[in-house]
């Protein structure tokens, strides 16, 4: 039940329209999907530890045999 | 000292081409030739971004430093970046097969990325990459333990980790509804150098005396993802992103992962992301994180965040073996970042407290690398636009 009401509202949303002159929300910093730099506040290290959720294309990077 | 050098870059990018040019006009008679070579190459819209990581535990310590420079003029765009890690460990071996001792490695990398506008809504770039060297700490220790567990009984046969590797990768980015809907396809090329398993097997010239035998050492990656990130709504953009990538030798991996920012006012921001991976015969993957966003006010803003990661571990070959177990991880952390006019500083603090299940009877040797551990992670960050 509550999943249902949670994509209903997703629905809903999705329903809104948007245009570029909503830029002034959506363009802020922490809406970025590409955050670099000082609009990134995650240690970049911890992906040494989590290889399911690692996003760059880089493999092993150094890493032992069976580490992919 | 090392770790200071992309410090210096950024001293560097800060005094910009007005600084250079003077240096130069105090000393050289051609000055002005000299001063618009500077101004034709640093021109259009710069970034220089500087971050300083940390992941920090009683037993080991891993720091990056990376630096990078953007610059977009009206069609294209370029960016170069270089890195240094420093990793320190404190190295033991429960079983008893090899001596406990300190070792420190370092390792560099770079890139260089191209952006080109293709149309009015369609963009393309193309990027390399290298590393050379141990970049971390899992590979150090590993790697220790067959430097004394093999390479000191067959010191000819064996040779020393020298991990390093190169990426290629491309972009294609559609903005088909400008500002509001894109769709990314990427794609990437790897190949790494990485720390092999060695094993003593019976030497057929001398029964006595084994022989050090190497794993495959390099491997290639190749990813292929979409991504399609969308605004539902003027306050709620969410970004879907399925990934395949197939490593020599193994199953290829699947991931899929949501991301979603939401601002509930002017002042706060949620963001929430969920994924998950899988790849036969038996790796499974599942994470999800919340942080929210308050700006104080026009210079100042704090942040929040929790997230977990629980995997079922590194996929395990036959035999002796030096794979991760089972692990999950949970991390806090709060940050605090300053902005002013095109400059914003943000540190950020948490604990990441990693969880590991129980080692199997073939990888007990690396019960001390694989044990839980709740590692201190910071970040200082800047970045600058000019």
């Amino acid at each position: 039940m509550k999943l249902a009401l949670l994509l209903a509202a997703f629905a809903l949303c999705s329903c809104a329209e948007v245009s570029i002159i909503d830029q002034p929300q959506l363009s802020k910093p922490a809406m970025s999907f590409a955050q670099k730099g000082a609009d990134f506040s995650e240690c970049t290290l911890v992906s040494q530890l989590e290889r399911g959720r690692t996003s760059s294309s880089q493999s092993a990077g150094g890493g032992c045999a069976s580490c992919h | 000292m090392k770790l200071l050098f992309p410090f210096l870059l950024t001293g560097l990018a800060f005094a910009g081409p007005d600084d250079s040019f003077s240096s130069i006009e105090e000393s050289s008679s051609d000055a002005e030739d000299s001063g618009s070579f500077f101004d034709r190459v640093f021109t259009g819209t710069q970034r220089v971004d500087q971050d300083f990581d940390l992941l920090d535990d009683s037993d080991v310590s891993v720091w990056r430093s990376t630096f990078s420079y953007r610059q977009e003029r009206s069609r294209w765009n370029i960016e170069a970046n270089v890195g240094y890690t420093d990793i320190s460990i404190d190295y033991s071996d429960p079983v008893g097969g090899t001596s406990a001792t300190n070792r420190r490695e370092d390792s560099w990398s770079g890139g260089l990325i191209l952006g080109t506008d293709l149309s009015e809504d369609l963009s393309f770039t193309f990027g390399f990459s290298r590393y050379e060297g141990f970049n971390n700490y899992g590979s150090v220790w590993i790697s220790e333990y067959y430097d004394q567990f093999v390479g000191i009984p067959d010191p000819t046969n064996y040779n020393p980790a020298d991990p390093s590797g190169s990426t290629l990768s491309g972009n294609l980015i559609w903005d088909y509804d400008p500002g509001v809907a894109r769709l990314t396809l990427s794609f990437s090329y790897g190949n790494d150098e990485i720390v092999p398993a060695w094993s003593l097997v019976p030497n057929p010239g001398n029964f006595f005396i084994p022989e050090a035998t190497p794993t495959r050492s390099s491997f290639d990656t190749y990813t292929g993802s979409v991504a399609w990130a969308k605004a539902l709504s003027p306050s709620l953009r969410s970004q879907t992103t399925f990934r395949l990538s197939e490593v020599t030798e193994l199953n290829p991996r699947f991931q899929l992962q949501n991301d979603t920012a939401w601002a509930i006012s002017d002042d706060l921001t949620i963001r929430a992301q969920t994924g998950a991976s899988i790849q036969h015969p038996d790796f499974e993957a599942f994470y999800g994180g919340l942080s929210l966003v308050y700006d104080l006010n026009v210079n100042w803003s704090v942040g929040v965040s929790a997230r977990v990661y629980d995997d079922t571990g590194e996929i395990v070959p036959v035999g002796f073996n030096t794979a991760a177990p089972a692990i999950t991880s949970t991390e806090f952390s709060a940050s605090l970042a300053w902005q002013k006019l095109s400059t914003t500083v943000r540190i950020s603090a948490g604990i990441y407290d990693v969880d590991y299940g129980p080692l199997g009877p073939s990888n007990q040797f690396f019960a001390d690398l694989y044990r839980d551990r709740s590692f201190l992670v910071t970040r200082l960050a800047l970045t600058h636009t000019f």
